[in-house]
């Protein structure tokens, strides 16, 4: 064969063989959290009298990632980034989890989720998402103080429809679009925690022993995957706040898979 | 008071006194930067204050990010040797005779490529380089997005890393496709052409370059803090809010604006000043024309782009509110600005390209240009009205909605000059006796090329289609077919013409024409399988789509691989021939252009006795 035109053959190998291994490494540094597949529980009876299998997810919110869990041992890349996180059953704060932001649940199915918010909050640029919306019955159950050492609730129960927008701490949003036909939209705020308790706490390297609980059921469709964020502007960091951990996936954002 | 700087005298006796210049070249460049930005690094650590909890705004880190890469910059350009004439122009001197023929590459062989060397020649051949490996990084990103693409699921690669990939394949092609022509050839080539000794200002040319290489690592910084996840125009507020690896894009926009600031003023005093005697501007070849119509569309459009960034800066570091609206900034503001550089930036790319195919024409035909003055006529009606057009590209965004017909009576204008192009480039080919080379073909292939990506183009400047149109695919389709279809072609074909000239040998034949079949190919199977998905509606800088898509996603893959290993061939070629090609004629075109009456190599100083010229450079078939 010709010497150039083998050159150019062994440039051509050469060159896709650059683009493989260039590609794999950034595939390998994606560090995804995985997929938390959530628990089935007993059924719920939805307030039209319909009967839904049920499943159950357990998420805590906290004021920065040093909890480690899917972000690695120290909190890893960003220790200072608000996170969600999986949770115990009880607020427990488990810093082994591999998995964190990525959701799947079933179709056809009620979703119940609790959210353990240890983090402080202010005021929502938009007070829409001071609302509770798309769950089953319009409505979340709410705790004011949850006590995680004597895992009871610290304050009364109370069913809400609404939060002061200047109290926020977070939002748990789905986004109404999946990437197939069906649609989600639920939006539940949760209520910041004590200021102080919070502050005192993170002094201490650790969390707030009172967060707020909040708890809400929707019920899926079809199979379909969604995005779902944090609407509160809670990114430290330059315009609006919707930067640093609010435009990092996996820790005030992730998927939401409806399947099977 | 006024200071007499000493004038620069011939030193006598053998050994040449240069000083420090001699001990600097891009080894030290990188030293000093790296070590300035670790300095001004840890300097900021220790000096600026922490953000408080109350403060509004969290900036601590991009000032750090910012200062550091500033001090990269300097560092660099210090190590590289560019501040030392002012540095004596400030101690009122200037440099030695020596010290200038030192940093001409006198007798350095290729040494002088490594150097801040002033020689036009040098500098090309530098600029040649860089664009290739500009190309060859944008196009494995550009590879990465569509392996990322090959199912409808995405998910290979991270959709935060897919975005930035997205974002810095966009910028970095952008800037490879300004620099692709004006840079080789316009510093190599133009001088030559004019009849010229070198550039009108020698180190304003070497410092043009090398603020591109200086460039080139904040960009490569920031993909590793958080990437540019914004898309290639960065559009604020979402840049504001984007990962700290944005100051990259900052920094690399800026420094890029100032290089292309400076080559702009210096090609256009070059033309204008240092033509031989006798080539007036009817006899000036229609590559300069595309040339200086270009920089010179960049020389006020760059300078926007740079203020753009240094707002964007300072509204992440400083915590100023130009595009925050929140605060009494306009995010329309960017988009404005923005624009005003990015629509003549297409034809910055686009006219130099296409006269470098005028200027072939002619010689592969064996017939003058027809209608020269329709050519200059053109590329003047391009430049006069492309400044006129930006807001093409805001008409969904909400911003003065009554402009909306006037910028598409514009844009729709425009398409007259381009035509008068088109018009040229047919009209010398007609009944000419064709000499069937690459850059013969390419004359076809961009007629092919941009034939579609204007026709396409005229849709999108059309409102109401616009309004379909817009953010899909087929944008991304129609901008290809222009930038690359057209532009790119010119370029490659411009590399295969001028090849001899710059090397001293042939391009080898048999390759070139095999990456050239396999890179038009290539690239009409990928973008017309954009077109489909984009008619679709398959929205653009997405990393999963809907699995109606799949077929021509799958197709503008194939495409897309097609074009990578026609490149990778064009590669080993230019590697090959450059090394170990056969070695070329002075004229091996028998053209009629400056440039090919000077031997291979080319002397240092171009011309023993500057030429005068005395006829049509497009004689040919005509008795003078």
């Amino acid at each position: 064969m010709n010497k150039r035109i083998f050159a150019a053959l062994a440039t051509v190998v050469l060159g896709f063989g650059v683009i493989a291994g260039i590609g794999t490494y950034v595939a390998a540094a994606k560090n995804d959290p995985g997929v938390t597949v959530a628990e089935a529980a007993d059924s719920y009876t939805a307030p039209d009298g319909t009967v839904y299998p049920q499943v159950k997810l357990s998420l805590n919110v906290y004021p920065n990632s040093l909890f480690g869990g899917h972000h690695g041992a120290g909190g890893g890349a960003h220790p200072d980034y608000v996170s969600y996180g999986l949770g115990g059953p009880n607020g427990e704060v488990l810093s082994d989890a591999q998995t964190g932001t990525n959701f799947q649940v079933p179709a056809h199915t009620a979703v119940t989720i609790t959210v353990y918010q240890y983090d402080s909050g202010e005021t929502l640029n938009n007070d829409y998402f001071a609302h509770v919306r798309g769950t089953a019955d319009g409505k979340a159950t709410f705790v004011q103080r949850w006590d995680t050492k004597a895992k009871s609730n610290a304050s009364t129960e109370q069913q809400i429809t609404n939060i002061p927008a200047d109290m926020v701490g977070h939002t748990f949003t789905i986004h109404g679009i999946s990437d197939k036909k069906s649609q989600l939209f639920v939006s539940v705020p949760l209520m910041m925690s004590n200021d102080e308790e919070v502050g005192a706490a993170e002094e201490e390297g650790g969390y707030t022993q009172f967060p707020t609980k909040t708890t809400f059921t929707f019920i899926t469709g079809d199979e379909g995957e969604y995005v779902w964020n944090c609407e509160f502007p809670c990114g430290d960091g330059t315009i609006a706040r919707f930067g640093a951990a609010m435009s990092t996936m996996g820790y005030m954002s992730g998927h939401f898979i409806v399947k099977g | 008071m006024t200071t007499m700087m000493e004038r620069p005298t011939p030193t006598s006796g053998d050994a040449p006194k240069v000083g420090i210049i001699r001990h600097l070249n891009v080894f030290t460049a990188f030293a000093v930067g790296a070590l300035t930005a670790i300095i001004v690094w840890r300097l900021s650590l220790a000096l600026l204050p922490a953000d408080s909890e109350s403060a509004p705004l969290f900036t601590r880190e991009d000032k750090i990010t910012l200062l550091s890469m500033i001090g990269w910059f300097v560092g660099f350009m210090t190590g590289i040797g560019a501040l030392v004439a002012p540095f004596r122009w400030v101690m009122g001197k200037d440099l030695s005779h020596d010290e200038n023929m030192f940093l001409a590459g006198k007798d350095m062989g290729t040494k002088r490529y490594f150097r801040y060397t002033t020689d036009h020649k040098v500098v090309g051949i530098q600029y040649l380089v860089i664009t290739m490996v500009i190309f060859g990084i944008g196009g494995i990103l550009a590879m990465l997005i569509r392996a990322n693409l090959g199912t409808p699921e995405g998910g290979w690669i991270h959709p935060q890393a897919y975005n930035s990939i997205v974002g810095t394949h966009g910028i970095i092609m952008i800037v490879g496709t300004i620099i692709m022509v004006t840079g080789p050839f316009g510093n190599y080539i133009m001088p030559i052409m004019i009849g010229a000794r070198d550039m009108a200002f020698p180190r304003l040319n070497a410092l043009s370059f090398w603020l591109i290489v200086a460039a080139a690592i904040p960009l490569i910084w920031g993909q590793f803090i958080g990437g540019i996840s914004t898309g290639w125009s960065a559009y604020n507020p979402l840049a504001g809010q984007a990962p700290l690896g944005m100051n990259g894009y900052i920094m690399f926009i800026c420094i890029f604006a100032l290089s292309t600031m400076v080559a702009g003023a210096n090609i256009t005093t070059t033309v204008v000043r240092m033509r031989a005697k006798g080539m007036t501007w009817n006899r000036t070849p229609i590559f300069i024309y595309g040339v200086v119509a270009s920089v010179a569309l960049a020389l006020p459009a760059f300078p926007v782009f740079f203020l753009s960034q240094v707002m964007s800066g300072m509204d992440r570091a400083l915590g100023t509110s130009f595009y925050d609206t929140a605060r009494g900034g306009s995010g329309w503001l960017y988009e404005n600005l923005f624009w005003i550089m990015g629509h003549p930036e297409v034809y910055v790319i686009l006219i130099p390209a296409v006269a470098a195919l005028m200027e072939m024409a002619p010689v592969f035909t064996r017939r003058p240009l027809f209608s020269f003055n329709v050519a200059v006529m053109g590329i003047a009606g391009i430049c006069g009205l492309s400044v006129l057009v930006w807001a093409h590209h805001m008409y969904i965004s909400g911003w003065a909605p009554l402009l909306n017909a006037p910028f598409m009576l514009t844009t729709e204008l425009i398409s007259i000059p381009t035509g008068m192009l088109f018009l040229v480039l047919i009209g010398t080919l007609w009944r000419g006796r064709l000499w069937m080379t690459v850059p013969t073909m390419s004359i076809f292939a961009l007629l092919w090329n941009f034939m579609i990506g204007g026709v396409t183009g005229i849709y999108l400047s059309d409102v109401p289609a616009d309004a379909f149109l817009h953010g899909s695919m087929y944008v991304t389709a129609h901008f290809h077919y222009t930038l690359m279809g057209a532009g790119l072609t010119g370029a490659l074909a411009a590399l295969v013409y001028w090849f001899p000239k710059m090397t001293g040998r042939m391009l080898d034949k048999k390759l070139s024409w095999i990456s050239f079949w396999l890179v038009q190919i290539g690239f009409n199977v990928a973008f017309i399988g954009m077109f489909l998905v984009g008619l679709q509606g398959q929205p653009r800088r997405v990393e999963a789509y809907a699995a109606i898509f799949n077929k021509g996603n799958l197709v503008t893959s194939i495409g897309a691989a097609t074009i990578m290993t026609g490149m990778l061939v064009l590669l080993a070629a230019v590697i090959g021939s450059w090394r170990s090609g056969v070695k070329a004629p002075m004229n091996p075109w028998q053209a009629k252009s400056l440039e090919w009456t000077v031997p291979n190599p080319v002397p240092l100083e171009n011309f023993e006795t500057l030429p005068v010229v005395t006829e049509d450079v497009y004689g040919y078939g005509r008795k003078n």
